[in-house]
């Protein structure tokens, strides 16, 4: 997910989510099927809660080394999603409806407001997009491609903005029940994966 | 018949001459030839060519901009930016501009990111060098791992064994441009409590000022705002730029052309109609003011080469002072059956001395201005006199012969049995103005000659505050012998800029160091970065705590002992995104000669007062100045009211010493009408709460030049009735084409004609009151 969400004041940092969340008023017209997505999907569709534990590994090309890491998540509809990354060093990430917050060793690190930023905006809405299961969301953002029906069922979201195809090439997610691992790739070869495991939901 | 033929050869030696004026007179005017700029009017010693040069820059940039904002709730946001990229659409198609965008002109960072990448470990934020100074290293190591597996952390242009601890994302950040516009993924907008603007950035080519610019501008922007006024959720359309101001200028100047220029223009011509009965009578003065300013303009180019508009319009104010010598000449010639000159020539020829004594002692003050003036209204003056004296009296068979009925003598006949009357009036007009004397207040300020419409005025204030982009009025700008010396003093300087933006009390400034550190200050930089990150085997510690193999601390160790890039210079940015705006902050040299400079431009100050700690800071600072155009234009218009009118008391003086010669003792009743006059208009002013300005000083020079014609002319003739009417037309034309110039919007020609209205109207009065008839 590194690189792909990668926020900060900076531009290119800026306009990179800026492509990945492009403008559902935008977009022409919607790829096909989403409520028939939703009802293959099932559970995941209309998940209100979701908690479990999460290992992460992101292949450097450019180093051709592997940076692990790993944590515990716990998403609610209402409350937002808890991202707390246990090692290599303790980061706990709250993205919420109206902001997103970073702290490290307790004190805040970054904090960013959904109204004095849309990016900030974006990326919460994306984050409950995948979490919440709101397909509908991710359809305005990306061409959604069934890679395999049924279950355990697997999609591929390629962005449809141009900016952001040239960072990234592909999100893949892949699920049963729930959503249990995410697959980023981008452009330069990297790969993130991310594994999601002891899913509960509510 | 002998004096007959030197008049004869005199006249035509005149007219010789005058081919020759026009003649050179063409060859030198061109648009060159007319100075606008206020700089133009600064006195010699005072003027600085590098501030010149860098307020042309700041000019530069913003005279072919426009900025348009369409607001409404922050709620109606999308609604707002498909409307905004509507109407971008629509002012694009109209071909009108040479680029309308509604996006952000950093361009791709990334490529700037190249630029700097090679210096990466020579390139530190405050931050970042304070904590590498005390060897906190272990925060920054943090940061970076987190950064390395955060879904949002920071962007990392150089790899994690190029830059482990990511200094250059860092440095990258701290380059935001200083602009309160922020982007969104559809561009830029604004936001004031719970108002969105969208904005929308278009330039277009061509001289704002020319109404071949203005017409397709206006009227596309004009169908912007069809278009926005359309649209149920945008509340308002804001428009921010020279051209509106220009337009709106050209537009109030030709209603007032049409209204009040017309209006006065005819009521002179039906005026000389209604006396003289006769187109002859029209045609002469016309002819003899037309010369005149052939004459000035002629000799001030040739002269000082170029002349400032301010000069032309009040000079030609001056020379209108001449239409009295062609007033007197006819009244006089219409009123007897002797022709020629001799009997009026001592009168005319002692207004012209005294009037021209009077402007051209101006050309002693160190002012340009004041000098063209003195100059342009002294050649104009003789140049109209020579024009009665030499051609008028060879105009003679063309003009009605012998005494006709005249209105205006029996008006001002009857007049006289309510001297009396007159006399109390004026005495209360005295008073009156004595008693606004103690409220007398001068007002140099630039913003009382505003004269953009407070609607445009209003936008243009928001627009600013709304895009906390730094203003163009008030600068640093900073001197070096070298490139590098200026870079040095720059970062000087942002030394004490960063203490007020850390305060509060400056909210933002650009320099060039922010993006360009000086050579010092790299060296500075690396041996940091090498004795608090390399020296100390950071790298290790920061591989270890991502767990990432230890050969990539030594590959990265060994990246850093083989980089050699030099020093980032100026000149690595002129290929880069950001060359536009750092550019338009470095004044590139032309020749070697003249130092190097830079500006440091400031965006807004909590109060005024931060303006007084800049000026101080820059008196402290070495190649360091704070140039405030606002101040230094109020404190020029301050320096002419001043200067003017110290000289204007000595143009008293001078002329005074003339008419002693003339008249003795009795000279006071000739300099009491426009002497009286001038102190009585400005207690009047003063009276009605208003302040003076420079303009009513000018305009006090109008007072003096008619105000002596009617002492002299009707002194000369011992007080005949046809000097009388040729001073009242005199008088009632200057009335009319100066004085109602107070109905106009323009400040500065509003403060001229509230002083001359009440001038001549005193001056005239004074003299007919004070006036001894001599009875016949």
């Amino acid at each position: 997910m590194k690189g792909a969400l990668c926020i900060g004041k900076w531009m290119v940092g800026l306009s990179l989510v800026a492509s990945l969340v492009a403008p559902a008023w935008a977009a022409e017209t919607r790829e096909a099927g989403t409520s028939a997505l939703q009802s293959l999907l099932g559970e995941q569709a209309k998940v209100e809660s979701l908690a479990g534990q999460f290992d992460q590994s992101k292949y450097i090309a450019d180093l051709d080394t592997t940076l692990d890491s790993s944590g515990d998540f716990a998403f609610d509809a209402d409350e937002g999603l808890r991202w707390n990354i246990q090692k290599p060093v303790p980061t706990q990430l709250r993205i919420t409806a109206d902001e997103i917050v970073e702290e490290q060793d307790g004190e805040v690190v970054m904090r960013m407001d959904v109204d004095d930023q849309p990016m900030t905006r974006a990326i919460s809405e994306v984050f409950f997009a995948i979490f919440g299961g709101n397909w509908d969301k991710l359809s305005e953002r990306f061409t959604i491609r069934t890679l395999q029906d049924g279950s355990p069922w697997r999609f591929e979201l390629t962005p449809k903005g141009d900016m952001l195809q040239s960072h990234l090439s592909s999100i893949e997610l892949q699920g049963e029940a729930y959503l249990n691992a995410l697959i980023l790739r981008e452009t330069n070869g990297d790969q993130t994966h991310i594994q999601l495991h002891d899913v509960k939901a509510h | 018949m002998a004096h007959r033929s030197t008049h004869h050869w005199l006249a035509l030696l005149w007219a010789i001459a005058l081919v020759f004026m026009a003649v050179q007179l063409t060859s030198r005017l061109s648009a060159s030839a007319f100075d606008t700029s206020i700089l133009a009017l600064l006195p010699q010693d005072k003027r600085q060519p590098v501030v010149d040069r860098a307020l042309e820059r700041m000019d530069g940039v913003i005279a072919n901009r426009v900025l348009l904002l369409i607001g409404g709730a922050q709620a109606d946001r999308n609604q707002l930016q498909v409307l905004a990229g509507e109407v971008a659409d629509g002012l694009s198609a109209s071909g009108a501009f040479t680029s309308v965008t509604t996006q952000a002109d950093v361009g791709s960072l990334s490529a700037l990111a190249a630029v700097y990448q090679p210096y990466r470990y020579q390139l530190l934020t405050d931050e970042v060098e304070e904590r590498l100074a005390k060897g906190e290293t272990e925060p920054l190591v943090n940061r970076a791992v987190r950064e390395m597996v955060s879904p949002i952390g920071r962007p990392r242009p150089a790899s994690v064994v190029d830059d482990p601890l990511n200094l250059l994302g860092m440095w990258m950040e701290g380059l935001t441009p200083a602009t309160g516009f922020v982007p969104d993924q559809h561009g830029l907008y604004a936001r004031q409590g719970n108002e969105h603007f969208r904005v929308i950035r278009a330039t277009f080519s061509g001289d704002p000022f020319a109404e071949a610019t203005q017409k397709p501008v206006l009227r596309a922007v004009e169908s912007a705002g069809d278009q926005v006024r359309e649209n149920d959720v945008a509340t308002e359309f804001l428009r921010s730029g020279l051209v509106f101001h220009a337009a709106a200028g050209a537009e109030q100047a030709r209603s007032e052309l049409s209204t009040i220029g017309i209006g006065s223009l005819m009521a002179i011509v039906l005026l000389l109609l209604w006396h003289f009965r006769s187109f002859s009578y029209l045609a002469l003065p016309v002819v003899s003011v037309g010369v005149g300013l052939l004459v000035a303009l002629s000799a001030s180019l040739m002269v000082f080469e170029r002349v400032h508009l301010v000069t032309l319009a009040f000079g030609a104010s001056l020379v209108g002072v001449s239409i009295d010598y062609a007033f007197h000449y006819l009244c006089h010639a219409r009123d007897r059956v002797t022709h020629g000159i001799r009997h009026i020539l001592p009168g005319i020829t002692l207004g012209v001395v005294t009037s021209c004594l009077a402007y051209g002692a101006q050309a002693l003050t160190p002012f340009p201005g004041l000098q063209q003036i003195a100059l342009f209204s002294a050649a104009g003056l003789i140049g109209a006199w020579l024009t009665v004296v030499l051609w008028f009296p060879l105009a003679q068979r063309w003009l009605g012969q012998g005494r006709q009925q005249n209105q205006l003598g029996q008006w001002l006949q009857g007049l006289v049995r309510f001297r009396g009357v007159l006399a109390v009036l004026l005495g209360v007009l005295v008073l009156v103005a004595l008693s606004g004397f103690p409220g007398l207040r001068f007002n140099d300020s630039l913003s009382a000659l505003q004269s953009s419409p407070p609607d445009l005025m209003a936008q243009e204030q928001k627009v600013q505050a709304l895009s906390e982009s730094p203003g163009s009025a008030r600068f640093l700008l900073v001197e070096g012998a070298s490139i590098q010396q200026v870079l040095e003093r720059t970062e000087q300087a942002s030394g004490y800029l960063d203490k007020l933006v850390v305060d509060g009390r400056l909210q933002v400034y650009q320099s060039v160091s922010g993006w360009v550190p000086s050579i010092v200050r790299q060296r500075e930089y690396r041996q940091l970065v090498k004795s608090a990150v390399f020296d100390r085997g950071v790298p290790t510690e920061l591989f270890d705590a991502l767990g990432m193999p230890p050969k990539l601390a030594s590959r990265s160790q060994a990246r850093f002992e083989n980089n050699d890039a030099g020093w980032l210079l100026p000149k690595d940015l002129e290929q880069s995104p950001v060359a536009e705006l750092f550019d338009s902050l470095w004044l590139k040299t032309d020749n070697s000669e003249r130092p190097h400079a830079a500006l440091i431009t400031l965006g807004k100050v909590s109060s005024p007062a931060v303006y007084e700690d800049l000026a101080a800071l820059a008196g402290k600072l070495e190649g360091v100045r704070f140039v405030d155009r606002v101040g230094q234009t109020s404190a020029l218009l301050g320096d002419y009211r001043a200067t003017l009118s110290q000289w204007m008391a000595l143009a008293y003086g001078l002329v005074l010493l003339v008419l002693i010669v003339r008249y003795g003792w009795q000279c006071w009743r000739v300099i009491l009408p426009p002497a009286l006059a001038t102190v009585v208009t400005l207690g009047l002013l003063s009276a009605l709460g208003q302040p003076l300005n420079l303009f009513n000083f000018l305009a006090t020079l109008l007072i003096l030049g008619i105000g002596l014609d009617i002492g002299i002319f009707v002194r000369e003739s011992h007080g005949e009735w046809h000097a009388w009417e040729a001073v009242t037309l005199s008088a009632v034309t200057s009335l009319l084409a100066f004085g109602l110039l107070a109905l106009s919007e323009t400040p500065v020609l509003h403060h001229y004609g509230m002083t001359v209205l009440p001038g001549i109207a005193l001056a005239w009065l004074i003299a007919f009151v004070l006036h001894r008839r001599a009875e016949s």
